[in-house]
C-alpha cells in the first residue's frame, strides 16, 4: 500500500472548502450525534493512515538478526564484557540461529501477506470510488425522477 | 541583467527524436530573448526525419554526423564548431522562461572561478528534478537532488553544488580552453560528473542558477531509440571511477558518527537529514548509527542510504542526538549527547545518563541553563538547530484563503500543547463576520474521535469565526514552507520548552508567528514578527518537572495584534527573514559543530 502523501494546495482548497461552506464536515460518526456545529470542520485523509504507518513499521521490523552488534558502554572492562557477550553468542548459536530462522521466515510471509492484502484494498477501493463516481448520475436521475411524481402527486 | 550580455553557443544535440527536437528548438528560438546567442544543431545520423527537420531550420548551424557517436562525442562536434562560451542542451528540453541564458550566463560571470553553471530542472509533470548532483560514497552513484519533488519554488538560490547534469549547462571558454571538450572515454552518462570533477581540480567552481527553470523530459533520446541504458551507464560508471574513485575517497577531511533517526517524521530525523547533508558539504565523512533499532529500510536519499553502510568505527567522535533517556550505544571516542528536555529540567535519570558522556549539546541557552541546574557536570554547549534555506524562504509558493487571515497552529495533540487555550482563545476573540480562520494542522496518536469529542466538549460559542482542523494529513516534509506561506501567522501555542523548529522555519519563509514566550521560542521573540505571549509555570505530567502555559487573555490579545497589525507584522517576519536564513542554516551549525569537535580533539 502506498503512503499517499497530500499537497498544500489539496489541503488549503479543503480549508477554504470547509470555511465557505455553510454547514460542517464532522466525521461521519459525529454527525449522527450532532446536525449543527457551525464554522467547525475536521478534514481527514482520503486514506488510512494508521493502516499505512503500521505496514510501514511491519515493513521496517520483520528481519530480526542473532547476530546484531555487541557493545558495552563501560569503559574499562567494556571489552572483556563484549568478549564474554560474543563468547556466549558462539556457544548458544546452534540454538538459538535455527529458532531465529523459523521466526524470520514466518515474519516474511507474515509482511508479505499483509502487503498483499493492503494493495488488494488498494485496488478494491479504488474500484468502489469508481463505480460510485459512474453510479451517481444514474442515482441522482432516479431520484429526481421520483421528486417529480412525487410533485405530480401533490398538484393532483 | 547587471552586464552586457555575451556570445553563447547553444548546443543542441539529436539523435531521432523528431517531436522532441521540433519542440526543443521551436521553444528554444521562441523562447530565449538573449542577444547574441546562436544555435549549433549536432545530428548523430538521425533517420525519423528530425535531420531533414533541422536542415530546415533557418540561421541555425547544423553538424551532421555519419553515425551516431554518443551524447559526448556529438557535443564535443559542437563545441569545436564555436570559439564562443556554450550551453550544452538536451534535445528533450522545452524553454519555459525567456530570459533562462541571460539569468545562467550572469552567474557564469558572477566570479572569475565559476566554470560551469547548470540550472533547476523540472520535468514535464512540472516536478523539480534537479537542482544540482551528488555522488554518494561508497556507492558511487551518481545523484540529482531533489529528485521528483512537487516545484515550489525551492532552491531558488545560486549557489555552488558538486556538480550539475548536461542536460543544460553553460560552460565558459575559458574552461574548455583549460581542460578541453568532455571526455570522449564516455560514451554517455558520467561525462558530466567527470566534467565538473576536472573543472573543480582545475581551480573552477559549479553554480546552480536558481533563478533560471528548463522543463527535461528525462532520457527520451534512450528511450526513443530504445538504448542499453544499463550496459551505457555501467560502461560509463566503470570509467569514473577510474579516474576519480581516489580523488572522491580523499575529499573527507574529518570523521564522525552520528547516532539519531532518520526516517520518521518527528524532529530528530528531519534535522539529521537536513545535518547529515551538510557534514557532508563540509567534508566531513559520517557514519549513520540509530539510537534504536536499525533502520534498514532504503531512504529515497542516497547519501545518507551510504551513510548508513559505511559500517562501524569506534575511534570516531560520535554525536547521539535524541532523548535523553536513549544514548546507551555510546561507544565512541568521544562521545556527545545532543538533547534537550520539554520540562524546566531534565529529569534525574536523564542528567545520570548525560553525566556519563564526554560532553552535552543542547539547542538553546534556556536549554543549557536547564541541564546546569538539574545538575549535568559535563560542558555544556549550545548548538541551534537551524533551517534549510532552499525550502524556507519567502518566495516558496503558498496558496492562501482569499480575503481571510488564517492563523496556522501545528499541533501534535496531547498535552504539550495548550490547544484547549487556543481554540478558545481564538473562538472568543473573533466574530464570524471578521474574516479570520484558525487551521488546526493536527497529529493525533489516536483516531480523530478523540479530538472531536475533545472539542466538542469545550462547547464553543456558534456565533465566532471558523475553526479548521486538518487531521493527520500526510503532507510531504519538503512543502512545510509552502504550508506557512499559506497563512498569514504561526501560532506556537506549546507548553514545552522544546526547540521552536517551527517558529524559526515560519520566520524563515518571512511569516509572523505567536508563541508562548517560554523555553527555547523565546530567543526569536521580538514583539514585532515574532510576538510573546506571557506563560505562568504549570506541573507537567512528568512529578516534580513543569513547563509553561500560556496565558488565555495574552494569547486573546497577541492574536488581535498581529490580526490588526497584518500588514506591519508581515513586513517585520519578511526582514527578520532573511537574517534568519543566513545565521540559522544547516550548514552554519554544521560548520559550529565541526569547530567544537576540532576543539575537543
Amino acid at each position: 500500500m502506498q503512503a499517499k502523501g497530500v499537497d498544500v494546495d489539496q489541503v488549503m482548497e479543503e480549508v477554504n472548502r470547509a470555511v465557505a461552506a455553510p454547514d460542517t464536515l464532522l466525521a461521519e460518526f459525529w454527525k449522527e450525534q450532532r446536525t449543527q456545529a457551525p464554522n467547525l470542520a475536521f478534514l481527514y485523509p482520503p486514506y488510512s493512515k494508521t493502516l499505512v504507518v503500521n505496514l510501514d513499521m511491519v515493513s521496517r521490523n520483520w528481519e530480526i538478526d542473532p547476530e546484531f552488534e555487541l557493545g558495552s558502554r563501560r569503559r574499562l572492562v567494556g571489552r572483556l564484557v563484549v568478549a564474554f557477550k560474543r563468547a556466549a553468542r558462539g556457544g548458544l548459536r546452534w540454538y538459538v540461529n535455527p529458532i531465529v530462522h523459523q521466526v524470520r521466515k514466518f515474519n516474511m510471509l507474515v509482511t508479505r501477506t499483509l502487503h498483499d492484502l493492503a494493495n488488494n484494498l488498494d485496488e478494491i477501493s479504488g474500484r468502489v470510488a469508481e463505480i460510485e463516481k459512474s453510479d451517481a448520475p444514474a442515482r441522482l436521475a432516479t431520484l429526481e425522477e421520483r421528486l417529480e411524481k412525487l410533485e405530480k402527486r401533490e398538484g393532483e | 541583467m547587471a552586464g552586457a550580455t555575451r556570445p553563447v553557443s547553444v548546443i543542441v544535440l539529436s539523435w531521432n527524436g523528431l517531436d522532441v527536437t521540433r519542440a526543443c528548438v521551436s521553444s528554444l528560438l521562441e523562447h530565449t530573448s538573449h542577444p547574441d546567442f546562436s544555435l549549433i544543431a549536432v545530428d548523430n545520423a538521425s533517420s525519423d526525419g528530425t535531420l531533414e527537420y533541422l536542415r530546415g531550420v533557418q540561421g541555425i548551424t547544423l553538424v551532421e554526423n555519419t553515425e551516431n557517436v554518443g551524447f559526448v562525442k556529438g557535443n564535443n562536434a559542437g563545441i569545436r564548431a564555436c570559439d564562443t562560451d556554450v550551453v550544452l542542451l538536451n534535445n528533450d528540453t522545452e524553454m519555459v522562461q525567456d530570459d533562462w541564458l541571460e539569468r545562467m550566463q550572469e552567474v557564469a560571470y558572477s566570479a572569475p572561478d565559476i566554470g560551469v553553471v547548470g540550472c533547476r530542472l523540472v520535468n514535464a509533470g512540472g516536478n523539480l528534478v534537479h537542482a544540482g548532483t551528488y555522488m554518494p560514497v561508497p556507492s558511487y552513484w551518481g545523484q540529482e537532488y531533489p529528485g521528483d519533488e512537487k516545484d515550489i519554488n525551492q532552491y531558488p538560490g545560486d549557489a555552488e553544488v558538486e556538480g550539475v547534469i548536461f542536460a543544460c549547462a553553460y560552460i565558459k571558454r575559458e574552461l574548455i580552453d583549460r581542460i578541453g571538450p568532455l571526455d570522449e572515454e564516455y560514451f554517455s552518462y558520467f561525462e558530466d560528473s567527470d566534467y565538473c570533477m576536472k573543472a573543480r581540480e582545475a581551480g573552477y567552481r559549479v553554480f546552480r542558477c536558481g533563478s533560471a527553470t528548463v522543463k527535461h523530459l528525462e532520457n527520451a533520446s534512450t528511450d526513443l531509440n530504445r538504448m542499453d541504458f544499463s550496459g551505457t551507464f555501467r560502461r560509463s560508471r566503470e570509467v569514473f571511477l577510474s579516474k576519480w574513485k581516489d580523488t572522491i575517497d580523499g575529499r573527507y577531511a574529518r570523521k564522525l558518527t552520528w547516532h539519531s533517526f532518520i526516517s520518521g517524521e518527528d524532529l530528530y530525523s528531519r534535522a539529521s537529514a537536513k545535518l547529515l547533508w551538510a557534514f557532508d558539504r563540509a567534508a566531513v565523512d559520517v557514519n549513520l548509527g540509530f539510537l534504536e533499532g536499525a533502520e534498514r529500510a532504503e531512504l529515497a536519499d542516497f547519501r545518507i542510504n551510504d551513510m548508513k553502510n559505511r559500517g562501524r568505527d569506534r575511534d570516531r567522535p560520535q554525536v547521539l542526538f535524541g532523548p535523553a533517556d536513549m544514548l546507551e550505544r555510546a561507544d565512541g571516542s568521544c562521545n556527545i549527547g545532543y538533547v534537550f528536555t520539554p520540562y524546566d529540567r531534565f529529569k534525574p535519570e536523564w542528567v545520570k545518563e548525560l553525566n556519563r558522556l564526554d560532553e552535552v549539546w543542547v539547542p538553546s541557552a534556556f536549554q543549557r541553563e536547564a541541564a546546569l541546574i538539574s545538575g549535568v557536570r559535563k560542558e555544556v554547549v549550545v548548538m541551534p538547530l537551524g533551517v534549510d534555506p532552499d525550502y524556507f524562504h519567502p518566495g516558496i509558493k503558498g496558496h492562501s484563503l482569499e480575503g481571510r487571515f488564517s492563523f496556522l497552529a501545528c499541533v501534535e495533540w496531547g498535552p504539550s500543547v495548550a490547544w484547549e487555550t487556543l481554540i478558545k482563545a481564538f473562538a472568543d476573540e473573533f466574530a464570524p463576520d471578521e474574516k479570520a480562520v484558525l487551521i488546526m494542522k493536527v497529529t493525533s496518536p489516536a483516531p480523530g474521535a478523540e479530538v472531536e469529542e475533545a472539542v466538542e466538549a469545550m462547547g464553543l460559542a456558534f456565533d465566532r469565526a471558523p475553526v479548521v482542523f486538518v487531521m493527520d494529513h500526510d503532507i510531504p516534509a519538503y512543502q512545510a514552507g509552502g504550508f506557512y506561506r499559506s497563512v498569514d501567522c504561526l501560532v506556537e501555542a506549546g507548553r514545552s520548552a522544546e526547540p521552536g523548529t517551527e517558529m524559526l522555519e515560519a520566520l524563515a519563509c518571512g511569516v509572523p508567528v505567536v508563541a508562548t514566550d517560554w523555553g527555547s521560542a523565546g530567543e526569536f521573540i521580538d514583539g514585532k514578527a515574532a510576538l510573546g505571549v506571557e506563560s505562568v509555570p504549570a506541573p507537567s505530567p512528568q512529578a516534580g518537572l513543569n513547563w509553561a502555559d500560556p496565558y488565555y487573555g495574552k494569547l486573546r490579545s497577541a492574536l488581535r495584534e498581529v490580526f490588526v497589525n497584518a500588514p506591519a507584522a508581515r513586513e517585520a517576519a519578511l526582514a527578520v527573514s532573511e537574517s534568519v536564513r543566513r545565521e540559522r542554516s544547516w550548514d552554519l551549525v554544521a560548520s559550529k559543530m565541526i569547530a567544537r569537535l576540532d576543539g575537543i580533539g
